[in-house]
């Protein structure tokens, strides 16, 4: 089979206006669409379109009751469900005044721990590496690199076992609820899923130096990274809203620096830091918060001279085989000091007023807010995802790669190539409309 | 071992997978299979997860809903490579099976034998029933299956007493 590396590039077609159209973007969840009108070899204007119909999720919890808000938004991703409860269910608490206790707290990060398996292990093994190793499907790449694809599969099964083994399933788990879980696993389950978790380290190891092995360019661009940042762990439920380049707020504030708005061509809303695009996700994340991961993935990284912060996009996959093993290890360092409590929930009473959930979703900041009347009944939902807040980020990298990349080649390349774009940040369109065809047009 | 694995959720027509499923675990032919021989299992839209569920059966039925603009209650049966028209076709759940099939053969991870039944669905039909021509399908297919089935078991006894012949 002819494999052809976009990253490579072909012969140039030099001054021949062309017109290219890509009705949908494949490999990405849900459906989106990107215009880019091309004149005098420089871009007029790019505009990602995320055409899925709006959800209108936030509007359809208005009048339930806050214990029907997990089940609910949930459904809005079967990818990432656990961080959509996650942040609601914060949000809840933060209203409520409710502090679930310390075993929560833990089996909260290993529920999490599951959902980043599950979803960085298809972005990398689906989705993304065949991009980049020139294969056009994930089946066409599983030929050529079985065992991958297989090591890709079995860390992804781990990550459907964490999540089943508190939601009751991998995909929409029912298992969590206001103030924590409604039932403990049994110590039988937990033990079973201990020895999966160590059997999965090497893997974990023998991915990174795997991808480590791929001939990945420097697209390095100038952005900002926000992720949230936990002074004594790696973020996942908790931690203020930090920047690389001074923000330190915590999660109630994030009006009074970030803006929300519509852009007449998607249907997800846009999301300016102080008016400027900024990324959330795996990269995001390890630049702002390198020093909290274990000391063996630093030994690992440091021996295959692997460095972040980084500003190359292309090490996206890097990024998120970085956080597979750090899911990996947390999980193993949470199951074994697994015991079962005195009760997996926390008591609480309805009380009137507002609440801020901020956690980490696989592709980034998940924040929710809610306001919430005597009766329990939510008035008031606002849901900011990860996708849309990466929406304008996604634009400006096209706007710069596109460019470097050469506007005067083949249309096919340059369809290709922005789809490798748009993927490699895995963008989740379900979730942000609440996403790809390309028209390309040379003027 | 054969597995019939029903695919759906739980809305409307789309539910098609998981009734059919249903209705073949309590009918009057198959019970007497199960477990030993037959597994029927229910999945919300497995994606990739498919490939271990079919882990360890010879012989898998995939029952599954489809849009592809026919008549409303308008029957598929697709057999190995015939399933990979799937695309075209579109499962409802169409990130799953055709594409995860693909995967599977890539990785030689796949049973002997897949058998795909779909039924043509209303996508609109969000209510808890199905719609009116769905019913005759769900009999047609569950009668197609336990047919199916039947003959292979007595071609099994048939083969492994050479000294009797059917019929």
């Amino acid at each position: 089979m002819k494999r052809r590396n976009i990253l490579k590039g072909s012969k140039l077609l030099m001054n021949k206006p062309i017109a290219i159209n890509i009705p949908i973007l494949a490999r990405v969840e849900g459906e989106g669409a990107l215009d880019l009108t091309i004149q005098n070899q420089a871009i007029e204007s790019l505009q990602l379109k995320i055409y899925e119909p709006p959800r209108l999720f936030e509007k359809l919890l208005e009048t339930r009751s806050c214990n029907d808000v997990l089940d609910i938004v949930a459904r809005i991703c079967g990818i990432c469900p656990v961080a959509y409860q996650m942040s609601a269910t914060h949000a809840i608490e933060n209203c409520f005044g409710i502090r679930p206790g310390a075993w929560v707290r833990e089996m909260r990060r290993l529920f999490y721990c599951g959902e980043w398996l599950e979803s960085h292990s298809l972005h990398i093994h689906l989705l993304a590496a065949p991009d980049f190793l020139g294969f056009a499907t994930a089946a066409d790449m599983a030929k050529h690199y079985p065992q991958e694809v297989r090591r890709g599969l079995r860390l992804q099964a781990y990550g459907n076992e964490l999540v089943k083994l508190f939601g009751g399933r991998s995909v929409h788990p029912v298992g969590a609820c206001i103030g924590g879980f409604y039932r403990a696993p049994d110590m039988d389950a937990v033990s079973k899923l201990l020895t999966q978790a160590k059997e999965r380290v090497k893997d974990c190891e023998d991915l990174i130096v795997w991808l480590a092995s791929i001939d990945i360019p420097d697209n390095s661009h100038d952005f900002t990274c926000v992720s949230l940042y936990h002074p004594s762990e790696y973020p996942m439920n908790e931690g203020n809203i930090v920047s690389d380049r001074g923000l330190n707020i915590a999660i109630d504030q994030f009006d009074n620096f970030f803006r929300e708005f519509q852009v007449p061509y998607s249907n997800a809303l846009h999301c300016l830091l102080q008016e400027k695009n900024y990324l959330v996700g795996p990269i995001a994340r390890l630049n702002n918060c390198f020093g909290h991961l274990p000391v063996e993935i630093h030994l690992l990284l440091q021996r295959l001279n692997i460095r972040f912060p980084t500003k190359n996009m292309y090490l996206s996959m890097m990024a998120r085989a970085v956080e597979i093993y750090y899911a990996v290890l947390e999980s193993i360092r949470i199951l074994e000091n697994y015991v079962i409590p005195d009760s997996s929930t926390t008591q609480f009473h309805f009380s009137t007023g507002q609440g801020f959930g901020c956690t980490e979703a696989p592709r980034g900041m998940l924040w929710q807010h809610y306001k919430i009347d005597e009766n329990g009944k939510i008035t008031f939902a606002r849901i900011v995802p990860p996708t849309s807040q990466n929406q304008a980020r996604i634009e400006d990298d096209l706007k710069t790669s596109l460019q470097q990349f050469g506007l005067n080649k083949p249309a096919d390349e340059l369809r290709r190539y922005s789809e490798m774009i748009i993927r490699n940040y895995d963008p989740c369109i379900s979730c942000s409309t609440h996403f790809l065809k390309l028209t390309v047009n040379h003027l | 071992m054969i597995k019939i694995l029903g695919i759906g959720s739980p809305f409307g027509d789309d539910q098609v997978g998981w009734k059919i499923a249903e209705e073949l675990m309590y009918g009057d032919v198959l019970p007497c299979f199960i477990p030993q021989y037959v597994q029927i299992e229910i999945h919300d839209r497995p994606g990739v997860r498919l490939l271990d569920i079919m882990n360890g059966a010879e012989t898998v039925f995939i029952i599954d809903a489809v849009v592809s603009g026919n008549t409303i209650g308008q029957l598929y049966r697709l057999q190995d490579d015939e399933i990979q028209t799937l695309s075209q076709i579109l499962s409802t759940h169409d990130i799953g099976i055709a594409e995860t099939l693909r995967l599977g053969r890539s990785l030689n991870q796949l049973p002997n034998t897949i058998i795909f039944y779909g039924v043509e669905i209303d996508i609109n039909n969000r209510v808890n029933g199905f719609s009116k021509s769905i019913d005759a399908a769900i009999q047609q297919i569950k009668n197609s299956i336990e047919t199916e089935i039947v003959a292979s078991f007595a071609n099994f006894v048939a083969r492994s007493q050479p000294g009797v012949h059917p019929g």
